[in-house]
């Protein structure tokens, strides 16, 4: 069991209100984007030729984990778009 | 010749990341008008949110990299960082913390020693904390530079000075909420850029039973080698553990470290401030999944000369391999272009992120504990925004001050453990004593919080000169020959528990505030919370249970 305080802002922490009177977009909307652009240049990143040789190079992680990050990053990206098709719904 | 070499795809990845945060900052500088804005993110945030950024605050590149090499040395015992090394401290702040912290409206831990106590238990908190955190950010950048030329073969200026041009850049136009959104695109980065290493490295040695299978004893097991402290590789007893690192260090870190805290405080309420702390519980309860895997699977490597793996020689004890590099190489061994440029981004956002999560936390410290409550009392919100600021780009200049001195004396990296147990256990105390006991007095707190803070200090140099008799070391941390991470551990102990009894005699001796002045700081003069009035998985409680149950049952999965 815990305990709440009843006490709200003692004179020295009082603070001003937020002026800002809408909300910035969904944080999932930006963290969607970034995943997404950079599932797709990972798995590009696969077909582009290098010299370079690595372990395990013949599974292809570039290929599926750059699949893994997209398809994660659209999820987030979908989440992020909802919520700001909710916000501007909620102003209107 | 360096390491790694970058293809054009990997720097593109690099670029599209600064591009990312800068633009954040810009866009988000538009929704902070005011100090509460800047230094608490509006207070808007949900417990997801705010949850994923509680954690990331945490979650630099220095630990990351830090912890896969420690691995290498301890084994599984770094798991104890993770779970009984965090997760009891974060429910028990969710749960019993919050509701004082939230509740008064502060802007930051030392905010609750004033109401609770006085002005100069504040005062003597941020000084120290402001100090900790210059010195944090510092050696975090240094950090950074030191692994970027190792691998990469970066100049040093230049990514020092870009990566905090651009930090202070994000930070001043968005302030903690630019810092929110950065920490959590990090967190992401972390498990995109990251985890694969692990999944490859297990994929290479054939499954995680055969991973597990070739390690001696004395890595391979949380608890059942903590009877004696020459069992393990810590040399570290489970009452070290329990008590130093369980409760001290812990609960000393993640329910008084403002840097942390101050990541609940950006939330839209009470529930969310709660939850905070325990959604992050169950993501710090993966991170091993990173990094304990991939230490163990470089230690692996390590041993079978025919895998062809070795880490990079450490740049400052000949001889010495650096354990710091394990993970940096196994990115080289298991990653392409384009996931190279995903792992290096990772890092850096890591680095980068470990640096702002202080710079914020300063900028909120300076200027309500410090400038606020000693030079200019009756400053204005705007001018506290100003402030705010002004500090943020202050800020950032000492940390490359500092970064440029640890490059000059790089032993004072050997401090960063101990700067914890000197700053953070004492405070625990105190905390705690002021939370739950209304005895606890305003000179009991002070005089404590200093006996606690120079106790532990004076333990840690007799320790690193030598001075420390061996029947007092052993008395003192239980073994002839402790660690240094064991010490840490000790150090951290005395130093909480001197703090305890200081504040407790002094408190038994002068006069306590009245119950009036202490109503909602103090359990038992406040009402009972009513968690019930919210559906039952949206209950705090319930969560932080969930997360018990999840943590005992890792610990005796892997005992």
């Amino acid at each position: 069991m815990t305990s709440e305080p009843k006490k709200a802002e003692p004179a020295d922490a009082a603070v001003a209100p937020s002026a800002a009177q809408s909300e910035p977009a969904s944080i999932w909307l930006f963290v969607g984007i970034i995943l997404c652009i950079y599932g797709v240049l990972v798995v590009l990143s696969d077909f582009l030729p290098h010299s370079h040789t690595t372990v395990l190079a013949e599974i292809r992680p570039a290929l599926w984990w750059g699949a893994i990050t997209t398809a994660c990053g659209a999820v987030l990206l979908g989440i992020g778009l909802r919520q700001l098709k909710e916000g501007r719904k909620s102003k209107g | 010749m360096t390491l790694i070499s970058l293809a054009w795809i990997d720097w593109l990845i690099i670029l599209l990341y600064f591009v990312a945060i800068i633009s954040i900052g810009l866009y988000l500088r538009k929704y902070t008008k005011t100090g509460e804005d800047f230094f608490l993110a509006g207070r808007r945030n949900s417990g997801w949110v705010a949850g994923l950024a509680f954690l990331s605050a945490n979650l630099g590149a220095l630990e990351i990299l830090g912890w896969t090499g420690g691995t290498m040395k301890y084994g599984m015992f770094v798991a104890h960082f993770y779970w009984i090394g965090a997760i009891p401290a974060m429910l028990f702040l969710g749960l019993y913390m919050m509701p004082f912290y939230y509740s008064s409206r502060i802007h930051s831990v030392p905010g609750y020693l004033k109401l609770r106590f006085d002005e100069r238990t504040r005062v003597l908190n941020a000084v120290s904390f402001a100090v900790m955190t210059l010195l944090m950010s510092g050696i975090n950048l240094y950090l950074m530079a030191l692994v970027f030329r190792t691998i990469l073969g970066w100049n040093w200026n230049v990514s020092m000075l870009v990566s905090a041009a651009a930090i202070g850049c994000y930070i001043t136009l968005g302030g903690l909420m630019s810092a929110i959104f950065t920490e959590i695109v990090q967190f992401f980065l972390i498990w995109f850029g990251l985890f694969l290493v692990s999944i490859l490295g297990v994929i290479e040695l054939g499954g995680v039973k055969a991973v597990f299978s070739a390690l001696p004893t004395t890595m391979s097991h949380l608890w059942s080698t903590t009877n004696a402290a020459s069992n393990n590789e810590m040399h570290v007893t489970w009452a070290g553990i329990v008590m130093g690192l369980g409760f001290v260090l812990s609960f000393g870190y993640w329910t008084t470290d403002f840097l942390v805290v101050q990541r609940a405080f950006s939330s839209k309420d009470l529930r969310s401030a709660r939850l905070t702390p325990i959604i992050a519980s169950f993501f710090k309860m993966l991170l091993p999944f990173i990094v304990v895997v991939a230490g163990l699977v470089a230690y692996r490597l390590s041993q079978d000369p025919a895998a062809h793996f070795a880490l990079l020689p450490h740049p400052d004890k000949p001889g010495e391999a650096w354990n710091d590099t394990a993970l940096p190489m196994l990115i080289a061994r298991y990653y392409p272009p384009g996931l190279v440029g995903l792992g290096i981004t990772a890092l850096l956002a890591g680095f980068m992120a470990g640096q702002a999560g202080n710079v914020s936390a300063f900028n909120t410290v300076w200027t309500y504990d410090i400038y606020k409550a000693v030079i200019k009392r009756d400053a204005s919100d705007s001018h506290l925004l100003w402030m705010g600021r002004v500090a943020t780009v202050v800020g950032v200049v000492l940390s490359l001050g500092t970064a440029y001195l640890a490059m000059q004396f790089n032993t004072i990296m050997d401090y960063i453990q101990a700067i914890f147990s000197w700053v953070n256990a004492p405070l625990f105390a105190t905390m705690m004593l002021g939370m739950f006991w209304r005895r606890t007095t305003s000179a009991g707190a002070f005089f404590g919080l200093i006996c606690g803070m120079v106790s532990s200090f004076a333990i840690f140099i007799s320790f690193k000169l030598s001075l420390m008799p061996v029947f007092l070391a052993r008395w003192l941390t239980w073994s002839a020959q402790p660690s240094e991470m064991a010490r840490n551990m000790w150090q951290a102990i005395w130093a909480w528990l001197i703090c305890f009894v200081v504040t407790v005699l002094i408190s038994l001796r002068t006069k306590p505030k009245s119950d009036a002045e202490l109503e909602g700081l103090v359990k038992g003069l406040t009402p009972t919370a009513d968690d019930t009035a919210v559906g039952f998985l949206r209950r705090p409680a319930v969560w932080a249970g969930a997360a018990l149950v999840a943590l005992v049952a890792l610990n005796i999965y892997f005992w």
